[in-house]
C-alpha cells in the first residue's frame, strides 16, 4: 500500500487542493486515511502543527507593547483640506442662492415675460424690430447675467476639478480645472469693442451735418441717416431711410428700405420693400425681400445676389448678377455674367450684359428678350429648376471634389480627435444583440438630445445650457461616421493579422464609408446606420468611462 | 471627518499587527517601523475604497505585504524559490519530530518566533502569507508568481526547517 507523501497529505490537511483539478487527488487520499491509521495521525498532527504557528504569530502581534504613534498628521491634513473645501463651498452656495433669486427669477424669468408681452405683435418685421430693441435696451442684463452663469458653471467646474486633482491625481480632472479656470478668466475679462448704440422708440435720425465716427448700432420704429457714418451701420427698425454716407456695411433689417445715399463697403439687406435710388454702392449687395428694386442711376461696383419675389434691375452692376426669383427684370448694365432662377424673365431693350445669361425656367421660349439688348455672351437656358435637384449628383466633378474634401477632413479631424482622446480606440461592436443595443442608444441619442435642448432652451435660462448640449450632439454626429470609419479600418488590419495604426485604420476606414454611403438609392440609408452605430459606440464608451472612473470599492 | 475619526480609530487597534507583519517580512525593527508607517499612509490616501463588510485586517495586511515585498524585491533580496529538489522532502520530514510535539513540551512561543526569523526569505515570506496574513495558497503563489504546488513545497520545506531547529535548540533555554 502506497502512502501518500507528507506534501499532499499537508495540502490535504490546509484544504490547499484545487476543488476541481485535484479532486480526484483529495479524494483519493480521503479514502487512504480512512484505511490508514499512520497517515491519518500524520494529518491530525499536520493540522495541529499549522494552528500552533498561527497562534505563534498572532501571539507575537498582541504580545507587541507598541502604540502607535501621534496619527495627528492623518487628522490635520485631512481637517484642513475639508475645511478649506467647506469654506469655499458654503460660500458658493450662498452666493448662488442669492444671485439665483434676484439675477436668474428678477431679471432673467421677468424680463423674459416682459419680452414676450412687449413683442407679441402679427409683423414679423415689426417683432424682429422691437426684439432688437429689447435687446438694446435690457440686453445687456441679459448677457450679464448669462455671463455670471456662465462663469459660476465654470467655476463650480473648476471647483469640481481641483477638488478631484486634491483627491486623486489624473489627466481628465487636471484638464478640466485647466479649461475651466482659463475659461473663467477670459469670461472675466472686459469687452474691449467700442460701439456706438443708439434706441429710442420713435424715430432715430442723424442729421445731414452730423458724423458718427464709431460703428453705429440702431434700433427704432423709424431710423433715417442722413449723414455720415465714418464706421458700419446696424440697423432694425420698421422703416430706415439712407441719405447720406456710410463708409464700412450696411446691415439693414427692416419692413422698408430706402437707400439714396453711399454705401463704400458691402450693403445686405433684409425686407418687405427693398429699394436703391440713385445709391452709389462701394461693394456686394446681398438682398432679400418681397420686392427689391434698383434704379437706373444706382451703381454697384460688385455682385448683386437676391432672393425675392420680384426684382427690378435698372441700376449698373460692376460684377455679377446671381437672383432667385417670381419675376425678375433686367434694364440696367451687368459687368459680368448673369444667372437667375425664375418663373418669368424679362431683359429690356435698354439691358447690356458684358458675358454670359445662364437662366433656369418652366421653358426656354419663356424668356422676353427685348430686340435691343446687348447680351456679349452666350444665352444658355439650363432647364427647369425643379430638374437641378433630380438630376445624378455622380456625373458632376463638384461631387467628387466634396467627396475629397470630406475624407481629408474626416480624417484630419479623425487623427485629431483619436489622439486627443485615446479612449476612443476602446471602441468595439460585439455581433447580435449588442449591436441592436448600440444602434438603439444611437438612434435615442439623435432624436432625443435636440428635443431635449429644445425644450430647455424655450425656459430661456437654459439657453446656454440647450446651446451647449446642440453643439456637443452635432460633434458627435460629425464623428460618428469618423468612429465606423475606425473601427472598420482596425477590424480589416486585425483580419489580416497586423497591428493597426491610427492613420492607417482611419484612411482605409473612412476611404470604404466615403465610397459606401455615396452609392446611389442604398447610400443614404447606409449613411443613417452607420451614423447611429457611431453615435451609439461613442455614448456607450463615454458610459462605460464614466462607471470606471468613479472610485472603485475593490480590494487593492 | 467621519472616515478620518474611523481610521484614527483602526490606525490604533491594529498598528502593533501591522508592524509585527512588516517585522517578521523585513526582519529589521526601523525598517518595519518605516514600512508601517508607509502603510497606514497608503490606506489612509485610499481609505474610501475600503469596503466596511470585509475584514479590515484583510485590506490592511494586503497594502503591508505588498509594501513590504516591494522593499525586498528592491534591495534584491527576495531570491528565487528553487524548486529542483522536491524528492528529498519526504526522507527530510520522515526524520523530524512535528513542531506541535516540540513546542508543546516546551511551550515555547519565543522559540519559535526566533526559528522563524532564521528562516531564509524564500521560505519565510510564504510562511508569514499562509499563517499570519491567511492567505490562501492561490492568493500566495499569485502575490509571488509561483503555483500553488510550488507553495507547499516552499511552505513544507519552511516547516522542516523549523521542525530541525526545534528539534536542536535545547527546550529549557527558552522554557
Amino acid at each position: 500500500m502506497k502512502h501518500p507523501t507528507q506534501l499532499q497529505l499537508m495540502l490535504f490537511a490546509e484544504s490547499a487542493l484545487h476543488p476541481t483539478e485535484d479532486a480526484s487527488a483529495a479524494a483519493e487520499i480521503a479514502n487512504h486515511l480512512q484505511s490508514c491509521e499512520q497517515c491519518r495521525s500524520l494529518t491530525a498532527a499536520l493540522r495541529s502543527e499549522t494552528r500552533i504557528f498561527s497562534k505563534a504569530l498572532a501571539f507575537e502581534a498582541e504580545a507587541q507593547p507598541l502604540h502607535a504613534p501621534n496619527p495627528d498628521r492623518f487628522r490635520k491634513t485631512l481637517q484642513l483640506r475639508d475645511l478649506t473645501l467647506a469654506t469655499v463651498v458654503a460660500s458658493l452656495v450662498t452666493g448662488l442662492v442669492q444671485w439665483s433669486w434676484k439675477a436668474l427669477f428678477e431679471e432673467l424669468v421677468l424680463s423674459a415675460l416682459a419680452w414676450g408681452t412687449e413683442t407679441w405683435a402679427p409683423s414679423f418685421y415689426a417683432l424682429a424690430s422691437r426684439t432688437f430693441l429689447f435687446i438694446q435696451e435690457k440686453g445687456a442684463d441679459m448677457l450679464n447675467n448669462y455671463l455670471a452663469l456662465l462663469v459660476t458653471v465654470l467655476g463650480a467646474l473648476a471647483l469640481f476639478g481641483l477638488h478631484r486633482v486634491w483627491r486623486r491625481p489624473g489627466v481628465f480632472p487636471a484638464l478640466l480645472l485647466t479649461i475651466a479656470g482659463s475659461t473663467t478668466l477670459m469670461a472675466l475679462a472686459p469687452p474691449s469693442h467700442a460701439l456706438k448704440v443708439m434706441s429710442q422708440e420713435d424715430e432715430v435720425v442723424i442729421a445731414a451735418t452730423e458724423t458718427v465716427n464709431d460703428t453705429l448700432v440702431v434700433a427704432a420704429r423709424d431710423v433715417s441717416i442722413h449723414g455720415t457714418i465714418e464706421g458700419n451701420l446696424f440697423v432694425a427698425a420698421e422703416n430706415v431711410t439712407v441719405t447720406g454716407n456710410i463708409n464700412g456695411t450696411l446691415l439693414a433689417f427692416a419692413e422698408d428700405i430706402s437707400v439714396t445715399g453711399n454705401v463704400g463697403g458691402m450693403t445686405v439687406a433684409a425686407g418687405d420693400s427693398v429699394e436703391f435710388e440713385s445709391a452709389m454702392l462701394g461693394g456686394d449687395l446681398w438682398l432679400a425681400g418681397d420686392s427689391i428694386e434698383l434704379d437706373s442711376d444706382t451703381v454697384a461696383q460688385g455682385n448683386l445676389v437676391s432672393g425675392s419675389s420680384s426684382l427690378d434691375m435698372a441700376g449698373s452692376i460692376g460684377r455679377d448678377l446671381l437672383a432667385g426669383a417670381e419675376r425678375v427684370t433686367i434694364s440696367g448694365d451687368v459687368g459680368e455674367n448673369v444667372e437667375i432662377s425664375a418663373r418669368r424673365l424679362t431683359v429690356s431693350d435698354s439691358a447690356q450684359i458684358a458675358g454670359d445669361l445662364s437662366y433656369r425656367m418652366p421653358g426656354a421660349d419663356e424668356l422676353v428678350l427685348g430686340d435691343e439688348a446687348i447680351i456679349r455672351g452666350e444665352i444658355d437656358y439650363k432647364g427647369e429648376p425643379e430638374n437641378f435637384q433630380a438630376r445624378n449628383p455622380l456625373v458632376h466633378h463638384d461631387f467628387y471634389l466634396w467627396s475629397v474634401l470630406w475624407y481629408f477632413a474626416a480624417f484630419l479631424v479623425g487623427w485629431l480627435t483619436f489622439t486627443a482622446l485615446p479612449t476612443l480606440t476602446r471602441v468595439k461592436l460585439d455581433g447580435g444583440k449588442d449591436s441592436l443595443k448600440t444602434a438603439g442608444i444611437g438612434f435615442l441619442t439623435l432624436v432625443s438630445v435636440p428635443v431635449m435642448a429644445l425644450i430647455i432652451a424655450v425656459t430661456i435660462v437654459g439657453f446656454p445650457l440647450a446651446a451647449l448640449a446642440t453643439g456637443g450632439w452635432l460633434a458627435v454626429w460629425y464623428l460618428a461616421k469618423i468612429v465606423v470609419a475606425y473601427l472598420i479600418g482596425r477590424t480589416i488590419f486585425e483580419w489580416r493579422g497586423i497591428s493597426p495604426n491610427l492613420a492607417l485604420c482611419l484612411l482605409v476606414g473612412l476611404l470604404i464609408v466615403t465610397a459606401t454611403i455615396n452609392i446611389p438609392l442604398i447610400g443614404a440609408p447606409i449613411n443613417l446606420v452607420l451614423t447611429i452605430l457611431g453615435i451609439g459606440l461613442i455614448v456607450q464608451l463615454w458610459f462605460t468611462r464614466a462607471k470606471s472612473s468613479s472610485p472603485a470599492t475593490g480590494n487593492l | 471627518m467621519a472616515d478620518s475619526a474611523a481610521f484614527e480609530i483602526l490606525y490604533k487597534e491594529y498598528y502593533p499587527r501591522v508592524f509585527a507583519l512588516c517585522r517578521r517580512l523585513l526582519l529589521r525593527r526601523e525598517c518595519a517601523e518605516d514600512a508601517t508607517q508607509e502603510t497606514f499612509t497608503r490606506a489612509f490616501k485610499t481609505f474610501q475604497k475600503y469596503q466596511s463588510d470585509k475584514p479590515f485586517w484583510h485590506w490592511i495586511a494586503s497594502i503591508a505585504h505588498h509594501h513590504c515585498i516591494d522593499q525586498l524585491r528592491l534591495r534584491g533580496r527576495l531570491q528565487e524559490a528553487d524548486m529542483s529538489v522536491e524528492a528529498d522532502l519526504d526522507n527530510a520530514a520522515s526524520s523530524e519530530p512535528l513542531a506541535e510535539e516540540v513546542l508543546i513540551a516546551g511551550e515555547s512561543h519565543t522559540q519559535l518566533s526566533d526559528a522563524i526569523d532564521q528562516l531564509p526569505e524564500k521560505y519565510r515570506i510564504p510562511f508569514v502569507m499562509a499563517y499570519q496574513v491567511h492567505l490562501s495558497y492561490d492568493e500566495i503563489a499569485d502575490l509571488l508568481g509561483l503555483n500553488r504546488t510550488h507553495v507547499g513545497v516552499l511552505l513544507l520545506r519552511a516547516k522542516l526547517q523549523l521542525r530541525s531547529k526545534l528539534t536542536e535548540s535545547p527546550q529549557g533555554e527558552s522554557a
